[in-house]
């Protein structure tokens, strides 16, 4: 082992809070106490590393500082991808810098020449929640999530992908959040506080795992930091500052049921920082010694109030090597370098330490294929997808399967220097603007100025903009982007203010929707026809149930199911749609004419309005921007087109009225002896004939809670049991498309298969139906105890389900959603036969045989589109390069034709 | 942090005759769209010895600003003779740029300015009644210091001024008042500077 330490590495004396080595191990950073703010300096790690770079003048020591935070900085961590660096301090921000490419090196103005900075990190996103000082950050394992922990008591999950977005605020703590850690699988994150305790919470849905006390009950005093350590291969977590008999002890928490027997023993003042090495090690194998494999073990470096510094490795009862007096004050953070044989250690007393291993002392670091190997057989984390280092050795097949790769790799790479030019061409200050140079500006600048009053007279000037900033803001605009679309697809949901059944019960989902239903009307987006319309309405059981005339016996009797009828009013006035503007009302036995009493059933749709008149007193009403429909007494339904022309002569019903309901120009009229109809009064064809509930609300006291009509006239029947059936007017069936008490849905963790974070909001009837939040790993608890397999076989079944939920309901869009996903997933776990199965019939026969039964669409999705939107999710894994290749070359063939 | 920080200040006609306009090329930096104008002042110290002598040549609002990098020319005209001491009207004095948010000053950007004779015999024997003539302005070596301010909305100005350590006075300078010399931190009581540039 070597030990240097680098004097050049200051804060001009002030304390270095934390340090981070880029995951590249060219650069790190470190952050503190400046001159009278924050700071944060980004170095150069070769002169770290060689002697001769750093007698090197031409090559630079320091490559940029930032002095933006207010107050002292006390944490930097850059990102897995090295793309980030996020640095929290005690203004209460966390700031995310990126690297500017296109600036060369640069002064700050007034300062003599000297301080240039090298390279121009720039502040892309400040993350202000926090109401106290942070004093952690840390990003998760695949830099989806950055979370932060303040003296607030808080620790803050943002969304790393859309800053500033929060996901989760975890609270808990009573206590100063002082430290976090993510566990290497992603399943938690670990913080530990002020309060005595370590708390260690869920990713899937935020909560609390477990809080760990035991072992810091003795903890007097204060530590300025807490910074624990979850080992790379995910068994251990280890703490800061515990105590033992007294003494301070790192303490060593173990994954399997969060045990606390054993610790980190021997530092004689409270331990401020424990860091794992990223590497997993193996024994290195000497000549001769018996090939017996040894187990892989991690290495922990633990840094202490007390100046001192110990390695450990977990197959060693003693410390590998304890350095004693490092420093003079306090250690306050550690890193390793990517390749698990540097470290660097920094001081409260402004300085740092560097310390180099040789393979001899640590022994044999595992590759990432054996890592991840480990991650898998422990913990199933679906690695099916090969990662690059694997890729790289993987043999590429066929031609089209590399061009495709490589086409991908050109893709990403056009992106990035289309930004680059971009912005280059945007931002060079050197270069053109608008086609001038800078120097022909700065010329005319006084001329072009625009100059104007203000109301009160003062000279108000207009700066020219002679260069956007990469903040990152393009990719904020894409995200606006598609927000749009996100909304417009969201639009087809029910949007209308619900005409209630007299003896409507409401239930919490129908609570919810109405809620989405004014959200949006608050947010005054134009708004479509509705296509779905959800209607409450309780059936009494049979014992409730006072016989009525006109009651119809079903073939059962004993289990009669008799709906509420609405009752006859005086008037009423349904809405049907604000937008347009559309509403029916309805006058009862108003006019007479020669001794006969009439009804009046009056329209107005965008101010036109139309009014008609029936015989008989008018019971419920419903209407879509297509059909006017109107139940009346003695059974009577009439139906009308929009402009009030009567399309139908009065249909006469089974039994009375209990609910009618109107989506385009479906009528869905549901009787009171619980028999349901659909009609498509357009097309004047039967959809639904007459069909008995009694099949879904046999046995029990249940009611039906909520009913729908898709725009594909499917009736769908929410239940009080958390059910919902829709009608398959195919089969004749009742389907079951939705049950809240669905355990796969539980169980399924498909959340790596999702397109990305806004395709959760795809909407559509199952969406409705099954609510909108993601059911994706809500029981995250259960997931631990689950072997992998069970859980890939939990999550197939459901996504099948799914799938076929999507294809009854005939909700198209939907139905695409969810067989991508479910392709996805099949293609990151690798499941051929199904896999082909779907390929098989999304392609159907290449050559045409007259006695081929395929349809070559499915819910108006053309079959052969959707494989094409398949291949390049197929085309991830090379594993499926096969399947890839056939069917490429069957869609050429098919196009030549 | 400091949403707009200066890149460079130019001086523009250098040297010129005492009359001719001041002017100065400005690029600053924005790291986020500011929601009002800043306020650029020009500030001419006619006497080393006393503050009543300050003339404010020029007040400008700048905006809008969006996040980026931007630049103006600032164009102010020359001081009022009559306003100089005559004993002050030649030798060195000084000019300032001051740049308020909300009127909260965040940066003074500070110039020697040196008036003489080009005449060398006017140098040496210089008339009883000054004659101003050539100005220069020392342009290489701009002093520079920031303020912290409050760039959020009001509120939390009033906040952060109530949070402040009283020891230092409520010291956020709201008004912009012309202070003497170069604005270097230790002259300057109440104001935090956040680091002074002290390259002469």
């Amino acid at each position: 082992m070597k030990l240097l330490k680098p004097t050049w590495v200051n804060h001009n004396g002030k304390p270095i809070f934390s340090v981070d080595i880029h995951p590249d191990g060219t650069k790190f950073a470190t952050g503190g106490q400046g001159q009278d703010s924050g700071k944060v300096v980004i170095w150069n790690m070769s002169p770290v590393l060689q002697e001769d770079d750093e007698k090197d003048e031409n090559i630079p020591k320091m490559l940029c500082q930032m002095d933006n935070h207010l107050a002292c900085v006390n944490c930097v961590r850059w990102s897995n991808s090295g793309m980030y660096l996020a640095s929290g301090g005690d203004d209460k921000l966390i700031m995310v810098w990126k690297r500017a490419t296109y600036i060369g090196p640069s002064t700050v103005f007034g300062s003599s020449g000297k301080l240039a900075n090298v390279e121009q990190w720039r502040c892309v996103s400040i993350l202000r929640n926090h109401s106290g000082d942070v004093m952690d950050v840390a990003w998760s394992p695949h830099d989806a999530w950055l979370a932060s922990c303040s003296v607030d008591n808080t620790v803050v999950i943002w969304n790393a992908v859309k800053f500033p977005e929060i996901l989760a605020t975890l609270r808990g703590h009573s206590g100063l959040v002082k430290g976090l850690t993510w566990d290497p699988v992603g399943k938690y994150i670990a913080s530990q506080a002020d309060d005595r305790s370590l708390k260690v919470w869920r990713t899937l849905d935020w909560q609390l795992e477990t809080s760990i006390t035991k072992p810091f009950d003795e903890c007097g005093g204060t530590t300025h930091v807490l910074r624990l350590s979850w080992s790379p291969d995910g068994h251990y977590l280890v703490s800061a500052h515990a105590m033992n008999n007294s003494g301070p002890t790192a303490q060593i928490i173990e994954r399997e049921g969060w045990k606390t027997n054993m610790d980190f023993v021997g530092h004689r003042k409270a331990v401020t920082v424990v860091k794992f090495n990223p590497k997993i090690f193996k024994k290195k194998q000497k000549n001769g010694s018996s090939a017996k494999p040894s187990c892989p073990y991690c290495c922990c470096a633990v840094g202490s109030k007390d100046r001192s510094l110990s390695v450990w490795l977990t197959c060693l009862k003693r410390p590998l090597v304890v350095i004693h007096e490092l420093f003079d004050k306090s250690i306050m953070d550690i890193s390793w370098t990517l390749n698990g044989l540097g470290i660097l250690v920094c001081s409260m007393d402004g300085s740092v330490a560097f310390l180099d291993f040789s393979q001899d002392e640590l022994g044999d670091p595992l590759s990432e294929e054996e890592k991840s190997r480990i991650h898998q057989s422990t913990y199933g984390k679906s690695l099916a997808i090969m990662t690059e280092a694997q890729l790289s050795t993987a043999v590429i097949e066929n031609p089209e399967m590399l061009k495709y790769q490589r086409r991908q790799q050109q893709q990403q790479l056009d992106q990035k220097s289309a930004a680059t030019r971009e912005m280059g061409s945007a931002t060079s200050v050197a270069g053109v603007v608008n086609g001038e140079s800078l120097e022909d500006i700065r010329k005319n600048l006084l001329k072009k100025q625009v100059e104007t009053r203000t109301a009160d007279g003062r000279r108000r000037i207009t700066p020219l903009c002679i260069a956007q900033l990469d903040t990152g803001l393009k990719e904020q605009n894409l995200v606006k982007e598609l927000r749009p679309r996100d909304l417009l697809e969201s639009s087809s949901d029910s949007d209308e203010k619900v005409p209630l059944a007299k003896a409507s019960s409401l239930s919490k989902r129908k609570l919810e929707l109405e809620v989405e239903t004014v959200e949006k009307k608050k947010k005054g987006r134009p708004r479509k026809d509705s296509r779905l319309m959800p209607v409450s309405l309780s059936v009494q059981s049979p014992a409730a149930l006072t016989a009525e005339k006109e009651a119809m016996c079903l073939s059962a009797p004993a289990l009669a199911l008799k709906l509420p009828i609405p009752s006859p009013q005086r008037a009423f006035t349904l809405q049907v749609s604000s937008d347009p503007s559309m509403y029916i009302e309805v006058e009862n036995e108003v006019t007479v004419v020669g001794g006969v009493k009439l009804s009046r059933l009056k329209c107005n749709r965008e101010g036109k309005e139309w009014e008609t008149v029936l015989t008989s007193r008018i019971l419920t009403a419903a209407g879509s921007c297509d059909v006017v429909c109107v139940a009346c007494e003695k059974r009577m339904l009439s139906v009308f087109s929009t402009c009030g022309r009567r399309l139908l002569s009065p249909i006469l019903l089974p039994s009375p009225i209990s609910t009618l309901h109107c989506t385009g120009s479906y009528v869905m009229a549901l009787t009171a002896a619980a028999t349901l109809s659909v009609w498509d009064v357009h097309r004047q064809v039967v959809v639904v004939k007459e069909e008995s509930l009694h099949s879904i609300l046999a046995g029990s006291d249940m009611t039906v809670s909520q009913i729908l009509l898709t725009q594909h006239g499917i009736p769908v029947m929410n239940l009080s049991d958390g059910k919902a059936y829709c009608f398959n007017p195919s089969l004749s069936t009742w389907n079951l498309v939705s049950d809240k008490q669905d355990s796969l849905a539980q169980c399924a963790d498909f959340r790596s298969s999702l397109p990305s974070q806004d395709a959760m909001l795809c909407s559509g009837p199952l969406a409705i139906i099954q609510g909108r939040t993601s059911n994706s790993g809500r029981q995250a608890a259960r997931l631990f105890s689950v072997p992998h397999v069970v859980q890939q076989e939990t999550t197939l079944a459901y996504l099948e389900n799914q799938v076929a939920a999507a294809l009854t309901l005939q909700s198209s869009h939907e139905y695409r959603h969810w067989l991508l996903v479910y392709a996805r997933y099949l293609v990151n776990e690798g499941f051929e036969y199904r896999l082909r199965e779907i390929c098989k019939d999304l392609l159907g026969p290449v050559h045409y045989s007259t006695g081929s039964q395929w349809e070559s669409t499915v819910v108006g999705l053309r079959k052969r589109e959707l494989l094409k939107e398949l291949l390049p999710v197929i085309g991830q894994n090379l594993r499926f390069q096969r399947l890839f290749t056939e069917c490429q070359e069957q869609l050429d063939i098919l196009r030549d034709k | 942090m400091a949403k707009v920080s200066v890149l460079n200040v130019a001086v523009l006609e250098n040297p010129s005759p005492f009359h001719s306009p001041f002017r100065f090329e400005i690029s600053f930096e924005c790291s986020e769209a500011l929601a009002d104008d800043l306020e650029w002042k020009i500030i001419y110290v006619g006497s080393a010895e006393s503050e009543e002598f300050d003339q404010i040549l020029d007040s400008v609002l700048v905006g809008p600003v969006p996040a980026g990098r931007h630049m103006f020319v600032f164009q102010a005209d020359a001081p009022n003779p009559s306003l100089i001491p005559e004993t002050d009207a030649v030798g060195v004095t000084v000019v300032l740029i001051t740049c308020t948010y909300h009127g909260q000053e965040f940066i003074r950007v500070g110039y020697y300015v040196n008036n003489e004779y080009l005449n060398p015999e006017l140098r040496e024997n210089p008339p009883m009644k000054p004659d101003f003539s050539q100005r220069n302005i020392l342009a290489s070596n701009p002093r520079v210091t920031r303020f912290h301010i409050n760039w959020d909305n009001n509120m939390d100005r009033l906040e952060a001024i109530e949070t402040q350590d009283p020891s230092l006075g409520c010291g956020l300078p709201l008004n912009c008042t012309p202070i003497k010399g170069l604005g270097l931190p230790g002259c300057i009581p109440g104001l935090l500077p956040e680091n002074s540039m002290d390259c002469i």
